[in-house]
């Protein structure tokens, strides 16, 4: 990835150790994973953790960038995966990247639409109002059929993946389907956030009056936060249907998913793009070391019932824990730790 | 003062959320070139008429109920605030509100940007505001939020700048700093105004050093303006120096 080098050597002493990080990260998971990934890997661990990782991007835009609090993200992602599906089914000839851009570009819309209240409202009661957009969308598709095809309490089943030919259909294929559609976005996001509009953006978090004072068009700068969030949250929906579950029904998307989207943001490190992913990481892995851990301590008595009920206590005390500790969240952590490495050589 | 002048409020009245009166009958006027300074106790109403000439009100759920404000020959009491900074109206808020997340530079890129600059324009300024205000140029990388009080005085005061503004209107920019800073501000806002014929309205809690740096002053009282006068008329009267300046007769105790 060529283009990720190329502004960062703008900050001209170092070629920057974060690029060369970078560059090593793609080359481990297009080169590497690949050659020795089990299904299993792809399946349960890897294309789950891109497309949460990247609706954790989408939700940090507009969160951890912009400042403005969403509840609604899965209404998103539910909104980009039913539009591809209808685009799918019933643009059938239209490729399947034009239909995923066009999908991000409806929940773009809806992010629109959803961020209106956010031109009034603030914080916590902007929260709400994102809430009435969460059951709003899953009132509709269950109560429109034409949305899933008349399907059975919605339920839709993705198309095959398949790109100019190419076959995407295998774990691995999806994989890396979901890792080029996470890469590229993800260069998106660090151009948008480098962008002045990325800087109008914090400027609005920071201090939405010294940003109007000095002329930025806060209203407009909060609509496109929501509908350029949308946009990388509804595509993260389509992985979310197309590339990992492959069957998805509307309930799937539900407050439980916006709400692990927002700890994932929590957690990673709000404002900044490498969050998302660290964040997505530990949240996924996270339910795996617990049920390993479990089943070694407790033997048989662990079920899954054990588990969930683990997981959540687990996962609450580690946001309680990163709130207090660390609002930087993870992102700080890794800082902090590469800091003190480089000062002890 | 001759010629039309390039702020002329009238008769501006204010409330808030509908029911608390701010401001009832404010009359002041700027003429381009000169510094007044707005004066006033706590709660006289110097940061809604600065609100007000800004179109902030409302943003803090107020809103101008009477009266009129002229920029440069135009009514703009309902010109968008961005609108206002592409004309050379260029407010700088009270406590010094810098983006605590972005840099020092950042913070002043973002002035420029505000006000439409494209990146040589950008370029230019930056030198510009740098050498005004030397102190930022070794915290040019430091986030905002952690350099000190005076410096974010600076960088609010230098983003403003990057709007390259015809009328700079600020608010308290004393506020909470320690005398001799608000002394180099004053007198950079001074050599602003003498070398590039920058205008400024200034409200200023701290009558003293306001009425040593400004060409003229507007008091306020109970959000309205009562007295007007040319600085040195104002620094020689009686009253004011009672009950601004704590010379002379002692003020009125308020009981605490």
């Amino acid at each position: 990835m060529a283009t990720t080098s190329a502004p960062l050597a703008k900050a001209p002493p170092r070629p920057s150790a974060r690029g060369i990080g970078v560059a090593l990260l793609l080359v481990i998971a297009y080169g590497i994973v690949p050659l020795i990934g089990t299904s299993y890997l792809y399946e349960a661990i890897l294309t789950p953790f891109l497309a949460l990782s990247l609706a954790a991007l989408g939700l940090n835009l507009l969160t951890g960038y912009a400042g403005q609090l969403s509840l609604g993200s899965s209404a998103f992602m539910a909104v980009g995966a039913y539009a591809a599906f209808n685009l799918s089914l019933r643009l059938p000839f239209l490729p399947l990247p034009v239909t995923i851009v066009l999908a991000g570009l409806v929940a773009a819309f809806a992010g629109l639409v959803a961020g209106l209240p956010a031109l009034r409202l603030r914080g916590f009661y902007l929260a709400v109002s994102t809430l009435a957009v969460q059951f709003f969308v899953a009132w509709l598709l269950n109560r429109v059929g034409w949305l899933s095809n008349d399907s059975p309490s919605g339920i839709i089943s993705a198309p095959p993946l398949v790109v100019a030919g190419l076959s995407f259909e295998d774990a691995r294929g999806r994989y890396l389907f979901s890792l080029t559609v996470v890469a590229l976005l993800t260069v998106l996001a660090w151009r948008l956030v480098t962008s002045p509009t990325g800087r109008n953006f914090v400027a609005v978090r920071d201090n939405e009056t010294a940003a109007r004072v000095i002329g930025v068009k806060v209203a407009r700068t909060k609509l496109l936060a929501f509908a350029l969030s949308s946009f990388v949250v509804g595509v993260a929906g389509v992985l979310w249907a197309f590339a990992y579950l492959r069957t998805v029904e509307p309930a799937g998307f539900n407050l439980d998913r916006s709400f692990q989207i927002l700890f994932i943001v929590i957690i990673g490190g709000l404002g900044t793009l490498r969050g998302a992913f660290l964040g997505a990481g530990l949240i996924v892995v996270l339910p795996l070391l617990l049920s390993r851990f479990g089943a070694a301590v407790l033997g048989d008595g662990f079920d899954s019932g054990t588990l969930e009920m683990c997981q959540r206590i687990a996962l609450g005390i580690l946001i309680v824990a990163f709130l207090i500790r660390e609002p930087a969240g993870l992102s700080a952590l890794l800082d902090r730790a590469a800091r003190r490495l480089r000062r002890r050589s | 003062m001759t010629g039309a002048p390039l702020l002329r409020v009238e008769a501006l009245e204010a409330r808030y959320g509908g029911a608390v009166r701010a401001l009832s009958g404010v009359d002041l006027a700027v003429a381009a070139g000169e510094i007044v300074a707005l004066v006033g106790s706590n709660g006289a109403g110097k940061t809604t008429v600065l609100k007000a000439v800004s179109n902030l009100l409302p943003a803090a759920r107020g809103q101008v109920t009477a009266g009129r404000i002229v920029y440069d020959g135009r009514d703009v009491s309902r010109t968008p605030t961005d609108a206002l900074v592409r004309a050379g109206l260029v407010g700088v808020l009270e406590g010094r509100h810098c983006f605590r997340g972005l840099s020092v530079e950042e913070n002043l890129v973002t002035g420029g940007l505000g006000r439409g600059s494209n990146r040589a324009a950008i370029r230019d300024d930056l030198a510009r505001i740098y050498a005004i205000f030397p102190r930022l140029v070794q915290k040019r990388r430091a986030p905002a939020g952690l350099i000190s009080g005076g410096e974010q005085q600076m960088v609010a005061i230098g983003r403003a700048l990057m709007g390259r503004p015809r009328l700079l209107v600020l608010d308290e920019p004393s506020m909470g700093l320690a005398p001799q800073v608000v002394a180099e501000i004053f007198r950079t806002l001074e050599r602003l105004n003498r070398d590039e014929g920058l205008t400024i309205l200034v409200a200023e809690q701290n009558v003293t050093v306001a009425l040593r740096h400004a060409d003229r002053a507007v008091v306020l009282e109970n959000g309205r303006s009562v007295l007007t006068g040319t600085a040195a008329e104002l620094r020689g009267r009686d009253d004011i120096r009672a009950f601004y300046l704590g010379l002379g007769t002692a003020p009125a105790r308020v009981p605490a």
